[in-house]
């Protein structure tokens, strides 16, 4: 009877194989649209002296070099992305195409003064220039509390990005483990869950590279390492490092500072080098558009009140006054913007507005208001050499081109990964119509293993009462 | 090379994100009627955008200057018109009373005719235009120019320089002292034809000829210089109005939306749209259970 046991044993063999081969293309169907899903595969191999065929589950192709590529182009797609979330809130706050703003209110301010040279002593037109100047201050004061929100949710966002870092970090470590223990107890060998948490773990990692630009080292113990900010360790084994978010100096224009915190209670490591990755592109927003911008619309609002007080005080009012400020005095460039308002003493009395050059050329004279008028737009009365509106239009046109290459960087930096996923998608991802062939050819093996043991069986049979 | 079925979802979900953000443009820039509507929509457009704003609303000061001086210097030449038509009638009487054909009697008569005109001379130039100020004080446009009994004149030669148009400056007030002599010629030629006339002073009633043709003179010259003046001021409309209606022309070319092409623009989005959900309707249902 040997003979039927070893034509049996092949039939078994085969069955077993075509049944572990179904469950593989079901495992690979199930995960069609799993994220970082590697497809399966069943490799079947001749056993030496045993009948039949032996099997071996393998995970798919992971090219670590094209998945390190991902990741890095990942961490450039977050970068931009970040920057382009901050960059968003200033655009908004600085956007004048509706004709409210800063500039539209410098404008106004401007012709309110125009239209007062025409007719100098006319109280109405010294009260629309009371109101444009109490507008100015307003969008000056506007301009700052909406850069002054825009940095606190940046800040906020930040720390977001942090917290999501950490959770991932944790995770990823927490994963680490778990596949440790799993090639310890188990093997690599046909370990479909081994190769699921390996899935996973790819995947939380090519996320995490989008939040902060990781790089990954695989341990020959079956865990992943991970850095950033040029060396930093964040994750080893089932150990994990936390990134923290602080700020130094006083807000809303205070520096922001990541460091590395181990949970272990060791001490707190600057980065080697900038991280990168969304927060690096949220910090670098807030650096370039937000700080800078708070700063820049209180130097010219600074400077602007010195300027316009000194032609207000050199000019005369109504009422023979000089020497008079038309705007509070402001003390110190931090904070200016914040702070300015219209003096008392010209919302108190109109006549106080100062219109002539001279005591001589009273009522009518209207030198002083041509030149208040163009304070606005005269070179040179900033630091920098530009005029008041030059500098804030420069301020928008730098938000402008700032967007548009964040923008231009997502889109390139975007098309990039999506290519370098179908790579990856045409190295290790699943096809259903392959998967049908495979099931199709699986079928029809188990079908014939079956037929084969069938065959063998009624042979058996048939020796069995011929012996009878 | 392999084509998976991540690659499709990721293809079919690009693709009716794409078809979607264009169809919904379309319908915003629809709804909203501009192009831009942000400086990122097209930075260059939006800059020039944002300076024919500010174009616009320099020009509407503009007009609102030129409109105040307009009223205030065709006030003026109307009231010079008026005080030449009494200096003239004036210049008339008095060659007329300068002949031996009239006698005392008559030339007492004509004293208190020029008397008349000298009262109302003082009245024109002492006149305020609708807006309260007055006519000839130069930029003293608070007080009588001219002291209402003597007739000195109190105001000043100083000139408000107002911009009428883009760069355009032009006096925006008259001096009394320039229009009619200096420093109050008018009215001490026309007191000492009155002294003369009722003295009966002959050889002082032909001086005052030579003295009232130097007023006219004067008078003629600021008639020309407001004329001239005033032909600036409709220019400047003239210029400020085609302006404004250009420069809004241009604005609306840069931001506004091309209705005709964008409604085009807008179905062609919708019927990709739709055409795109189809397809990835069809293959996401696409499942073991439908397989054959």
């Amino acid at each position: 009877m040997g003979i039927f046991s070893y034509i049996i044993g092949t039939g078994t063999s085969g069955l077993s194989g075509q049944r572990a081969m179904q469950q593989v293309v079901s495992t690979n169907i199930a995960n069609v649209n799993t994220p970082g899903y590697v497809r399966q595969r069943m490799v079947f191999s001749a056993q030496s002296g045993i009948a039949g065929v032996g099997i071996q589950p393998s995970s798919g192709p992971r090219n670590r070099l094209l998945m390190d590529h991902i990741g890095m182009v990942k961490g450039q797609l977050g970068f931009h992305d970040g920057s382009n979330r901050t960059l968003s809130f200033v655009e908004s706050a600085t956007n004048e195409l509706d004709g409210i703003g800063l500039g539209p209110r410098m404008t106004e301010f401007r012709e309110n003064l125009n239209a007062l040279t025409a007719d100098p002593s006319n109280t109405a037109l010294r009260r629309e220039v009371l109101n444009g100047g109490k507008k100015l201050a307003f969008a000056f004061r506007n301009i700052r509390r909406q850069l002054t929100d825009a940095s606190e949710t940046s800040h906020y966002e930040m720390k977001y990005a942090a917290a999501e870092i950490n959770r991932m970090a944790e995770e990823v470590a927490g994963l680490n483990d778990l596949v440790q223990n799993q090639e310890m107890l188990v093997g690599d060998t046909g370990n479909v869950e081994l190769q699921e948490l390996v899935s996973r773990r790819d995947e939380l990692i090519s996320q995490l590279s989008e939040l902060a630009d990781v790089t990954s080292v695989q341990q020959k113990d079956g865990t992943t390492s991970l850095y950033l900010g040029g060396g930093r360790l964040l994750v080893q084994a089932d150990l994990f490092n936390e990134v923290k978010v602080s700020n130094i100096g006083n807000g809303p224009t205070y520096d922001i500072n990541f460091t590395i915190t181990s949970t272990d209670g060791g001490p707190d490591l600057d980065p080697v080098k900038p991280i990168g990755g969304q927060i690096g592109g949220l910090r670098d927003a807030y650096n370039s558009a937000v700080r800078d911008g708070i700063n820049r619309v209180d130097e010219i609002a600074f400077e602007f009140v010195e300027e316009f007080n000194a032609r207000h005080q050199s000019g005369f009012g109504l009422n023979g006054a000089t020497g008079i400020d038309f705007f509070d005095p402001i003390a110190v460039q931090d904070g200016a913007a914040g702070s300015m308002v219209v003096a008392n003493v010209i919302d108190d009395d109109l006549d106080n507005i100062a219109a002539a050059t001279a005591a001589g050329n009273l009522p009518g004279g209207n030198g002083n208001l041509i030149s208040l008028a163009e304070c606005m737009t005269d070179i040179g009365t900033m630091p920098t050499g530009e005029s008041f509106y030059d500098a804030w239009v420069d301020y928008r046109a730098d938000i402008t081109q700032q967007i548009q290459r964040a923008t231009m960087g997502v889109q390139t930096e975007r098309a990039t990964a999506e290519q370098l996923e179908n790579l990856f998608q045409n190295e290790a991802g699943v096809s259903l119509d392959e998967e049908m062939v495979m099931m199709s050819q699986a079928k029809t093996a188990f079908d014939a293993a079956s037929q084969v043991i069938r065959a063998a069986d009624e042979m058996a049979q048939t020796v069995l009462m011929m012996v009878r | 090379m392999r084509v998976t079925n991540q690659m499709m979802t990721n293809y079919v979900i690009k693709s009716t994100g794409h078809a979607k953000d264009k169809y919904f443009d379309s319908v915003r820039k629809i709804n909203s009627g501009r192009r831009v509507e942000r400086p990122t929509d097209d930075a260059p457009s939006a800059e020039q955008s944002i300076n024919f704003t500010r174009m616009l609303k320099k020009i509407k000061t503009l007009e609102h200057s030129t409109r105040i001086v307009s009223i205030d210097l065709q006030a003026a030449e109307v009231a010079i018109r008026q005080g030449t038509e009494l200096v003239s009638e004036a210049n008339a009487l008095t060659i007329q009373m300068a002949n031996d054909a009239y006698n005392p009697s008559d030339r007492k008569s004509a004293a208190k005719r020029i008397i008349q005109i000298r009262e109302e001379l003082l009245h024109i130039v002492n006149q305020k235009q609708a807006g309260g100020r007055y006519l000839f004080g130069g930029i003293a446009d608070q007080t009588p120019p001219y002291d209402p009994t003597t007739g000195v004149y109190q105001g000043n030669t100083l000139n408000r320089k107002v911009e009428v148009a883009p760069d355009l400056f032009i006096d925006g007030t008259v001096s009394g002292a320039q229009s009619f002599g200096d420093p109050q010629q008018v009215f001490t030629a026309l007191e000492d034809l009155a002294d003369f006339l009722d003295t009966n002073d002959l050889a002082g009633i032909q001086g005052s000829i030579d003295s009232l043709d130097a007023v006219m003179d004067t008078l003629m010259v600021a008639q020309a210089d407001l004329g001239s003046r005033i032909q600036v001021l409709q220019d400047a409309d003239i210029l400020n109005q085609d302006l404004y209606v250009e420069t809004q022309l241009q604005k609306g070319v840069l931001i506004d939306t091309d209705l005709a092409s964008e409604v085009t623009r807008m179905k062609a989005g919708e019927t990709a749209l739709a055409a795109s959900l189809e397809v990835g309707k069809n293959f996401l249902q696409f499942s073991m259970f439908n397989w054959r």
